[in-house]
């Protein structure tokens, strides 16, 4: 499951789908800028500051519905090859969250 | 509470993440929030709360440079916001966290991920008690400017320097007084007044309790007493027809004790009566050993069919009287605490006017401080030299 469905269903209710789409596309713009933080600190060996930067990473996604991205980074294990999954788990949430918005739009 | 709207309040939501903040504001403002500031720091968060009163921060506590521990404590320590209510984010498998933002002064915490009706219940909560406090605040400004006013009223209303004055030109009488109530008003008060050009009359009373209630019992007292100075009655005659009025008027369970006197300056003759009040200290002369004459009738408000008597004693040139209410004797214990044996030891072993002031000083200096109970003191001298 990419999208905790009734997390998102909570904070569509409390502050509407088109509001919620807002955040999540805030949240969708800053997350290279994020990675690249993340890929820097790793690469210097930066343990703190990973985890620091995971820390936040995982909590915004569980604040805002998205399972998958928080339990992706469960274990904290960077790595290039990790990155690179990651960005395709991104991907396929943004997907998720568009036909999760439509299906909710066409209720 | 009921002209207040919590959604007037101002807040300040404290994030650098901007979904984080996002989230916050878009659920308070789906809820009639209309006053949300935001400051992506903590740094800009100290600034915002200087330059404009908010009624609550909601704080993240992981921030970079400086973080919500240090924001709480700045809140609380330097910029001097005691009681602006700070609800921190925390996440709940942060138990250390939470701990540490109480240490550091949050007023409440909410948990991660946020809940849309927690978080407007806690802020809600928090707005609803500041704006409690802040009542309950100007009230009490409002309730103490008005009992300070009152106390005014009360102090001016028993006799001054100029009656004193007066009176030694008068009727070559000497006279001190002083009252001090226990909490800003009391039951207790005095009165000494000129009747015509050779008689005075003095009373003391204490009105049971202490506080408005007693203070109001002991102004209709006095109001009594005014009223009926014209009617010219005697002490005892006096005592039953205020018995008389605090019987109808008081409720069952509320009394006072009085002691009412007339000197006769002319005709040397002090007529009184005593409603069970404390010991009153008489001297035929300042240079003979006082006497204590004991008050031997019941309070005022006791029974409706209580007869007082009267009595008499001769107040020539040189006689004394002094009284005292029994929160003199109060017995608070500790070596400052003096019972009625005590007063008359003091009172035979030293003159009138310094005993007067030793016993002042020491209500003042020595007896726990409020007072248990309202002290009155009065100190009367006939002049050696009286003629008519």
């Amino acid at each position: 499951m990419l999208l905790d469905d009734a997390r998102i269903s909570e904070l569509a209710d409390a502050v509407s789908v088109h509001k919620l789409d807002e955040l999540l596309q805030i949240f969708w713009r800053d997350l290279p800028e994020q990675l690249q933080q993340l890929a820097a600190a790793d690469n210097d060996n930066k343990i703190l500051q990973v985890a620091k930067i995971l820390h936040g990473l995982r909590g915004t996604a569980a604040n805002l519905g998205l399972k998958g991205v928080h339990e992706f980074w469960a274990d904290q294990t960077v790595s290039v090859e990790r990155l690179a999954e990651f960005k395709t788990l991104a991907v396929e949430t943004q997907a998720a969250w568009q036909a999760w918005q439509g299906r909710r739009l066409a209720l | 509470m009921s002209a207040y709207n919590v959604r007037d309040a101002a807040l300040l939501i404290v994030d650098d993440e901007p979904t984080g903040w996002g989230l916050l504001k878009e659920i308070l403002a789906a809820r009639g929030f209309n006053r949300i500031d935001i400051a992506t720091s903590g740094q800009e968060a100290l600034e915002k709360i200087k330059q404009r009163p908010y009624d609550l921060v909601l704080l993240d506590l992981v921030m970079p440079d400086v973080d919500g521990f240090t924001v709480c404590r700045t809140i609380r320590n330097s910029l001097g916001f005691e009681r602006l209510p700070i609800i921190v984010q925390t996440y709940l498998d942060k138990p250390g966290d939470r701990a540490r933002a109480f240490a550091a002064g949050a007023t409440d915490l909410v948990a991660k991920p946020i809940n849309a009706a927690e978080l407007e219940a806690r802020v809600r909560i928090h707005l609803e008690n500041r704006a409690m406090l802040a009542e309950l605040s100007l009230y009490k400004q409002r309730l103490e400017s008005e009992m300070d006013a009152a106390q005014r009223i009360q102090n001016a209303a028993v006799p001054q320097r100029a009656v004193y004055e007066a009176l030694a030109e008068s009727h070559n009488l000497h006279v001190d007084g002083y009252l001090r109530a226990s909490s800003q008003l009391g039951g207790d008060s005095w009165s000494i007044r000129r009747l015509d050009t050779t008689k005075v009359s003095v009373y003391t009373l204490d009105f049971s309790g202490h506080g408005v209630n007693a203070a109001l019992n002991a102004v209709r007292l006095d109001a009594l007493m005014s009223g009926a100075v014209d009617k010219a009655l005697d002490p005892a005659a006096m005592l039953q027809y205020l018995n008389a009025e605090i019987c109808r008027v008081v409720p069952v369970g509320q009394f006072a004790t009085l002691f009412y006197g007339v000197l006769d300056c002319e005709r040397r003759v002090l007529r009184y009566a005593s409603a069970g009040a404390p010991p009153v200290l008489y001297w035929s002369h300042h240079s003979a050993p006082p006497e204590a004459w004991e008050g031997s009738d019941l309070a005022l408000g006791l029974s409706s069919t209580t007869r007082y008597t009267e009595k008499t004693a001769t107040f020539a040139p040189g006689a004394q009287l002094f009284l005292y209410s029994d929160g003199l004797t109060y017995p608070f214990g500790g070596t400052a605490s003096l019972n009625d044996a005590g007063v008359q030891a003091l009172l035979s072993e030293t003159d009138m006017s310094r005993a007067f002031r030793l016993l002042r000083d020491r209500v003042e200096q020595d007896f726990p401080q409020p007072l248990r109970d309202d002290v009155t003191l009065v100190a009367i001298r006939q002049g050696e030299t009286y003629a008519s």
